[in-house]
């Protein structure tokens, strides 16, 4: 009889390797935010990291995306609610970020609307992004069925 | 749940975990969290369960509803 491999041990080192990715992941983009905005380095300090961080966030989404896995386990709704939630979550990050750390005049009302239209660009932007890579993968997702 | 069937089937063969584990190439605590019903097996590893015990997929995992 054919020998197979034991699945569980290699379905608990899988498990351990994710894990320590994802604490590892995490790490990269507290170590940028820390250096970015609390020791307010010039991203020259910091290159290597930041284009590691950015290069696995590209890769896990590309991934992701030409797997078919991209949102597209969820229920419709529940696809709608989750992108909407992190547009809307997303954006507000980025108008803080962009307001508090930027040289903007926060007692000028110019500034002020200068900031919320950049902030109204962001989600436009992030649910156009999120609605074409969604639409990829569900088309990649639709190119793995077999009739 | 725990697995009655498949441990009565491996002593019915007279088989340890450990032996049952080495013939189809997985380690003891496997065939241990399957009897114990903690662990579930893929297709696979069923399919070599039962053929290694001589029983079908239907007689060591179906579960009849009560």
């Amino acid at each position: 009889m054919k020998k197979i491999e034991d699945e569980r041990i290699l379905i608990e080192k899988r498990k351990i390797n994710s894990r320590a990715f994802s604490y590892v992941f995490i790490g990269l983009w507290l170590i940028l935010i820390y250096r970015q905005f609390i020791l307010e380095q010039e991203p020259s300090n910091y290159w290597d990291i930041l284009v590691l961080t950015l290069g696995i966030s590209t890769y896990v989404l590309i991934r992701n995306v030409f797997k078919g896995l991209y949102q597209t386990y969820r229920e419709k709704e529940s696809k709608r609610k989750n992108i909407l939630i992190g547009g809307i979550v997303g954006s507000i990050i980025f108008t803080l970020i962009h307001g508090f750390f930027s040289d903007y005049n926060l007692s000028s009302s110019k500034d002020i609307v200068r900031i919320l239209i950049s902030g109204i660009i962001f989600f436009i932007t992030w649910m156009g992004a999120q609605n074409y890579l969604v639409r990829k993968s569900e088309k990649k997702a639709d190119e793995e069925i077999e009739e | 749940m725990k697995n009655i069937k498949m441990k009565m089937a491996r002593v019915e063969k007279d088989l340890t975990q450990e032996e049952l584990a080495d013939r189809i190439n997985v380690t003891r605590q496997t065939i241990s969290l399957i009897e114990a019903g903690k662990y579930n097996p893929s297709l696979n590893l069923c399919v070599s369960i039962c053929k290694e015990l001589g029983k079908t997929l239907d007689d060591l995992f179906w579960e009849e509803e009560k």
